[in-house]
């Protein structure tokens, strides 16, 4: 069985490729690139050739515009989340209509960025159905706004894998609290 | 004469791509009606003639599995086929889904091509 944090990359990928069509690369930070504040300077990314990984140095920041979440309940309760920046929304949203000088609303990217979140989340869903646990999901909830926190109170772990999707950036995060007193499992 | 579709989904944008690919699919479409959940979706059925159903499962007041038996509990939508399209593809949802009388499920993400391979009972 994949870990976790393979499934959100592999799903990812996959829902890029299949409806989101662009360059997306997984970006290997040099160190934690504590995301959130404002970007003050551009990453100094390199390709390893390959096309799908780069690196950024630790210089690299970008904000943290919007949140979507998808909740977890279950035996392992959790949240799935992306953060972006709104151009990278934009840039995402833009791809999935296939309407790349569309002019959207609001409301129109919130509702995409919820629904991909919703699509990763049910990837994690069927990993954790695999693995013999209980699991459903909410509805998407997104958020705007940079000083946010989001915490899984006992989170035990918290995975984010980095990408940029045509050169812009953007998060998946996944925090699991510890497995519930009372599952059976 | 194209399918008159409903499009059940909480998500404005997920209907709007179903809709896209559909017609990418080669689906010819007759009247698009769309409903943002369960309960809408069963007065949108109940106000049109409807050839064809897709419908999110995970959705506020009334889910895709409720809609569903719902509708084949309406007499006059008995036997219109409806298609789930969804991220719950776990194997329980599905068989649940289809044991509640769906024809299929599609897995989102998708592309037109697996639209089209999921509903080919349309031409059957």
């Amino acid at each position: 069985m994949q870990h976790v944090s393979q499934v959100i990359e592999t799903v990812t990928r996959k829902i890029f490729e299949t409806m989101i069509p662009g360059d997306l690369k997984t970006v290997e930070c040099l160190e934690d690139p504590a995301a959130g504040e404002p970007m003050s300077q551009r990453a100094e990314a390199s390709s390893n050739g390959n096309g799908t990984h780069h690196q950024v140095s630790t210089r690299a920041r970008w904000a943290r515009e919007l949140t979507a979440m998808v909740g977890l309940a279950g035996q392992r309760p959790g949240v799935l989340a992306i953060h972006c920046p709104r151009t990278s929304a934009g840039m995402m949203v833009r791809s999935m209509l296939g309407e790349l000088e569309a002019e959207l609303s609001p409301t129109e990217l919130r509702d995409a960025m919820g629904e991909i979140a919703n699509m990763i989340a049910g990837a994690v869903k069927l990993w954790h159905v695999g693995e013999g646990r209980e699991c459903s999901l909410s509805i998407p909830t997104v958020v705007e706004g940079q000083d946010l926190e989001i915490e899984v109170l006992d989170a035990r772990e918290r995975l984010g894998t980095e990408f940029t999707f045509d050169g812009q950036p953007f998060k998946v995060e996944l925090m699991m609290a510890e497995q519930a007193a009372h599952s059976q499992c | 004469m194209g399918f008159n579709i409903l499009v059940v989904d909480d998500s404005a944008i997920m209907r709007k791509i179903i809709v896209k690919s559909l017609r990418q699919a080669g689906i010819t479409l007759g009247e698009v009606h769309e409903a943002s959940d369960g309960v809408e979706g069963l007065k949108q059925l109940s106000a049109h003639p409807i050839d064809l159903v897709l419908s999110d499962i995970n959705m506020p007041n009334m889910d895709g599995l409720q809609f569903l038996r719902s509708v084949r509990d309406l007499k006059l939508s008995k036997s219109v086929p409806i298609v789930m399209v969804t991220t719950e593809a776990a194997e329980e949802t599905t068989k649940e889904a289809l044991a509640a009388g769906a024809m299929q499920c599609i897995k989102k993400p998708f592309t037109p091509e697996h639209i089209q391979d999921r509903l080919s009972f349309l031409w059957a």
